[in-house]
């Protein structure tokens, strides 16, 4: 499990069935810049699935296009590298023809709210049992640095919009609550610690889990950097009712982190039978 | 930050979060030399493997001390990351793919000092005698990895102004 076997006495669990967090890394090195956020959510998710313990060949993580969307290769279990915007319905296909796996889905803002903002409207809406990760630096860092949804609108660093985009930033928390979600919190990479523990609750909560993770591009957003002197906890108090929620989402400034932001106790979807049809028969109604 | 959770304050839980720190350190050492090897930086990638072998003889040195102090191994593990502050864990946010040693070396004394003082906060918060001396003997450990960080550091000197400055950077904003 470790790949320090010298010192496997004083890590080694006492069952063979132990896995500690490097149990979950591939042997695929990184190739984010060096700084970017997103190296810390990698730890905690890591982190996250062995506090669960949950055997690597059980969970799958899926992902879209984007510096973020690099992660399943990262990690030991599998994984599945989509199209832009569109991890969602893969990982909504996989959870519900094996509703066994423990499904995850990793995106970043534009990935995420624009190329897929429509799928992520209709996942928060059907509560499919998924815990979606979405590492938000507020720019499209792969493509070199252009304005993203969750950008704010006077933000001048690229030259596609030299006078900033002039519109104002998607707000992916208060869209997931109107849409549905189960399960939403905000988190920062600085805050490696705190993000595994909230990733731990949204995995275990059934239902579609959103959490919002503030990774800093150093590269193209490297004022981003300032975030670890800017975020602060979220206030106490857990948010049950969306009416609660949704006025706590409303009067946030975004960098308010660290708590689950509302829990909701939908019953997650579930597929509706077939009605007694056989799969000869629901090919027949497609043949042409 | 707020929400990090104390250890409990048995001798057993305080020796698994000790080690649980250092090994969480290690990993994420491990991780930074990975990351300056993809990106050129063999010298940084070097003295990264190396602090991630030193962290993880302060694994073993946890170990060896819980054992000579006859404290019986937990049975409740605390997990990297989950009710652990991670005092002396790495953040990656701090690095840039031109780093030199001396700022590697100046980061990791400043990791010790976290460390250090939290476990000096931990000993003056103690609620039993046996906690309070252990939790001040993790804080002296790490006062002689500061003072070892120091010794290192004394052999680079520090880069001068402009040492981040890139003429062909490997991205640019479009």
């Amino acid at each position: 499990m470790s790949t320090h076997s010298g010192l496997q006495s004083e890590c080694a669990s006492p069952t063979s069935e132990f896995y500690d967090a490097d149990s979950y890394i591939s042997s695929v090195k990184p190739v984010w810049c060096p700084g970017c956020g997103d190296y810390s959510v990698l730890a905690a998710l890591t982190n996250a699935l062995a506090y669960l313990q949950l055997p690597p060949e059980q969970v799958a993580l899926v992902s879209g296009i984007g510096c973020s969307s690099r992660i399943p290769a990262y990690t030991g279990v599998y994984g599945f590298h989509g199209v832009h915007g569109r991890a969602l319905p893969v990982a909504t296909g996989l959870k519900i023809a094996r509703p066994d796996l423990t499904v995850l889905v990793a995106s970043g803002d534009g990935d995420g709210f624009s190329i897929g903002g429509n799928h992520f409207l209709h996942a928060c809406r059907r509560n499919v049992d998924l815990t979606y990760i979405i590492m938000d630096n507020q720019v499209y860092g792969m493509t070199k640095g252009q304005a993203s949804p969750t950008t704010a609108p006077d933000w001048k660093g690229s030259e596609l919009t030299p006078a900033g985009t002039g519109v104002n930033p998607f707000q992916p928390l208060v869209i997931a609550l109107a849409a549905g979600a189960n399960f939403i919190a905000r988190c920062f990479s600085g805050e490696p610690a705190n993000l595994a523990e909230i990733l731990t609750q949204a995995i275990q909560h059934p239902g579609f889990s959103v959490v919002q993770v503030l990774s800093p591009c150093v590269t193209f957003r490297p004022e981003q950097r300032q975030w670890k002197n800017l975020v602060r906890m979220a206030p106490e108090g857990l948010a049950t009712d969306m009416r609660t929620a949704a006025r706590r989402l409303m009067d946030d400034d975004g960098l308010t982190i660290g708590r689950v932001l509302y829990k909701g106790d939908r019953a997650p979807f579930q597929p509706q039978s077939a009605g007694g049809k056989k799969l000869a028969d629901l090919e027949r109604e497609f043949s042409l | 930050m707020n929400g990090k959770l104390k250890p409990n304050r048995s001798l057993e839980e305080l020796f698994e979060y000790a080690r649980a720190m250092e090994m969480e350190a290690a990993r994420r050492y491990f991780q930074l030399s990975d990351m300056m090897a993809q990106h050129n930086n063999s010298e940084l990638a070097e003295l990264f493997r190396r602090m991630a072998d030193i962290e993880w003889v302060h694994v073993y040195h946890v170990g060896e001390i819980r054992r000579e102090m006859g404290v019986p191994e937990s049975t409740r593990r605390v997990y990297p990351g989950l009710g652990l502050d991670g005092a002396e864990v790495p953040d990656p946010l701090d690095m840039h793919y031109l780093l030199r040693p001396y700022h590697a070396l100046a980061l990791a004394r400043e990791y010790e000092k976290r460390a250090a003082q939290f476990y000096a906060e931990l000993a003056e918060s103690a609620e039993n005698e046996d906690e309070r001396l252990m939790a001040q003997r993790f804080a002296a450990e790490e006062e002689t990895h500061i003072r070892e960080l120091e010794q290192w550091l004394e052999r680079y000197p520090k880069p001068e102004h402009g040492w981040d400055e890139d003429p062909d950077p490997p991205n640019e904003p479009e």
